[in-house]
């Protein structure tokens, strides 16, 4: 039974407010030449890609189907590892890092397109498996894994299993499970691609408010203009390059489409 | 939500698949447990039998067989005359087919040595003497000749009075039919004959093993074993213990690669929810302990299921015509943790490989699987 929480359902529990105007100099993701090639180089995902990301920035990654946005997540997210080129984490190269594993359950928080929640676990279960490698106890890891679907609006789903919640409800679960190791990076792999339009306004709503209130550095691939509008800066791939790297504000209003 | 309640959902999640696993390596432990059961309770009935008969030696031809070779009776007079033995008896042992039941053990006895002693009468009598054709039968053969004193036994081709019922204190001694030596040698045409000494030793000065050697020397062809040691050095007993185990070994193996199969189906179907795992930042090890762990349990399942299928094999057996009065199966805490030993080793190495298999999974690839 999980004790009566007191957070308010508008406000996320994971870590210390962020303070009003946050530094967002620091350099978190730098990109050098980064590659990926599969089935022995004959297809080539990503052509020599360069950027850096900064901590606290909302970065949506746009493009069409097979242009690399996905393969270009799964490196950040230490999902797979380029066959050339650099990626350092906060300074740190991350092809030397000795167990990328660790560096995903410390640092980073994944929100997939599929939900991609464990069907055989409610809810609460589901949200408290990313706490496993975090050394905290069973009842720790359920009384947070409670407070952060309180903060989804997920309270009376706790017991639910997945196959017996909404689109919607399941994504606001895989976003609780998400923020469940307190993530530095928020990585989102076109979070509203299975929802319709109007859960699709709240689930970008809650994700934007998680970013805005942590000062998380939220990465986000969507093939949506309209998403994409929401970032702080949205960068534009194809053919597994980058073609376009600028603020959201600057995008062509044409690409700019409505999700409500 | 732990890492065990974690596992036993994997295991609920096909519950028809987990059950048959559970049944095919459970029949294999229920194997070990019958069939050890039963080579060890071989040894403990004999041997509870000399501890009955109060014997410390037993000296028999070295030439092997489950019922030894026979040798002159003369070396029991050889033997009384080592250093440190008390008494010896000269011993004809049988197993012959009486009336309805297909083989039970006749025991043929010097008349006059310790071997009678030990015998307590229930009811009629002992014979008068060495010559008087009668027998006497344990208690569990007489149950299952159905006689009683002054009903009449045939045995081979001649017919006996049953003399007396008597309690021998073991099983293999309860079980037997029990003649004066010299009947038992003519019956089966073995006059002068015995095949074993029960010897007994002084109590305070008598070293088992130097007595033995000495005995040897004494008795050329024979060999002298402790008496709680008899049945594991005879020929016959480690046959049939080979034969156990290499039944036990191949009933775990066909389990084991049931087990292997049902892990490896378990992990390619939820290839998927491994990348998921890894990619929410589960190490490796932590997947290769949730494997491991969910092949432990099951094993652990079958173990249970093995030993209780196993324990009653065993008491079927122990009613059955031809065990009755011979072995009575050996149901110990040893043989039940051997038998929860062995299937958690049986887990441990059927699960090792697919648990090696899902720490290579991309997770990358595997959550783009559909």
């Amino acid at each position: 039974m999980l004790p009566k929480l007191a957070v308010p359902a508008n406000r996320l529990p994971l870590m210390p407010d962020a303070p009003a105007d946050p530094p967002r100099s620091e350099v978190v993701f730098s990109l050098q030449d980064v590659r990926r090639e599969f089935d022995d180089g004959h297809v080539l995902a990503l052509r020599g890609v360069n950027l850096e990301i900064r901590a606290g920035e909302f970065v949506a990654i746009i493009g069409g189907s097979g242009s690399g946005k996905s393969t270009l997540l799964s490196l950040l997210g230490a999902l797979d590892t380029p066959s050339s080129g650099s990626i350092r984490f906060q300074g740190k190269e991350m092809s030397e890092m000795p167990d990328l594993g660790e560096f995903r359950a410390r640092h980073v928080g994944f929100v997939f397109q599929s939900f991609l929640l464990l069907p055989t676990l409610t809810a609460l279960e589901n949200v408290q498996v990313p706490m496993f490698e975090l050394g905290w106890s069973r009842a720790e890891r359920q009384r947070r894994a409670g407070e952060l679907l309180q903060a989804v609006g997920m309270e009376h789903r706790l017991d639910h299993m997945p196959d017996k919640l909404s689109g919607g409800e399941r994504q606001r679960v895989a976003i609780a499970r998400s923020l469940a190791n307190e993530p530095d990076i928020l990585l989102a792999d076109e979070p509203t691609g299975n929802l319709d339009s109007q859960n699709s306004v709240q689930i970008m709503d809650l994700l934007c408010r998680v970013q805005r209130e942590k000062n998380t550095t939220m990465i986000l691939v969507t093939h949506d203009p309209s998403i994409a509008r929401l970032a702080d800066r949205v960068i534009t791939m194809k053919d597994g390059q980058v073609i376009a790297d600028q603020p959201a504000d600057r995008m062509a209003p044409s690409s700019a489409g409505s999700i409500s | 939500m732990t890492l065990f309640q974690l596992t036993l959902k994997n295991l609920r999640r096909r519950r028809t698949r987990t059950l048959l696993t559970i049944m095919g390596i459970g029949l294999g432990i229920g194997a070990v447990v019958a069939l050890l059961g039963l080579a060890w309770g071989l040894e403990d009935s004999w041997s509870d039998a000399y501890k009955a008969r109060k014997t410390d030696l037993v000296v028999r031809r070295s030439a092997g067989g489950l019922i030894a070779q026979p040798f002159s009776e003369e070396i029991t007079t050889r033997v009384r005359k080592v250093p440190g033995v008390a008494a010896a008896a000269g011993l004809l042992t049988e197993v012959l087919s009486i009336e309805k039941v297909p083989m039970m053990v006749v025991s043929g006895r010097e008349w006059g040595s310790f071997l009678w002693d030990t015998l307590k009468v229930v009811e009629g009598r002992l014979p008068k003497d060495a010559s008087e054709r009668g027998v006497v039968l344990g208690t569990l053969a007489a149950e299952m000749l159905e006689k009683k004193p002054g009903d009449k036994l045939g045995l081979e081709i001649d017919e006996f009075e049953v003399l007396g019922i008597v309690d021998g204190g073991a099983v293999v001694e309860n079980g037997s039919v029990i003649v004066a030596l010299p009947i038992l040698q003519e019956m089966v045409l073995k006059e002068g004959d015995i095949n074993f000494v029960n010897v007994r030793l002084n109590d305070h000065d008598a070293d088992p093993h130097t007595v033995a050697k000495l005995i040897e020397k004494q008795a050329p062809g024979c060999r002298v074993d402790i008496a709680s040691e008899v049945l594991s050095q005879n020929d016959g007993v480690k046959t049939f213990q080979a034969m156990n185990w290499g039944t036990s070994i191949i009933a775990i193996l066909v389990g084991a690669f049931g087990v292997m199969n049902t892990m490896f189906m378990s992990v390619f179907e939820r290839t998927r929810e491994i990348g998921i795992l890894l990619a929410l930042g589960w190490k490796r090890s932590r997947i290769l302990r949730m494997i491991l762990l969910e092949s432990v349990s099951l094993c652990l399942a079958a173990g249970i299921v093995g030993v209780l299928a196993g324990l009653v094999m065993l008491k079927i057996l122990e009613f059955m015509p031809w065990m009755q009065g011979r072995i009575e199966p050996a149901v110990s805490w040893q043989l039940i943790s051997l038998a929860l030993g062995l299937a958690v080793a049986v887990g441990l190495g059927s699960g090792l490989y697919p648990a090696l298999h899902c720490t290579r999974i991309n997770p990358s690839l595997a959550i783009r699987q559909l």
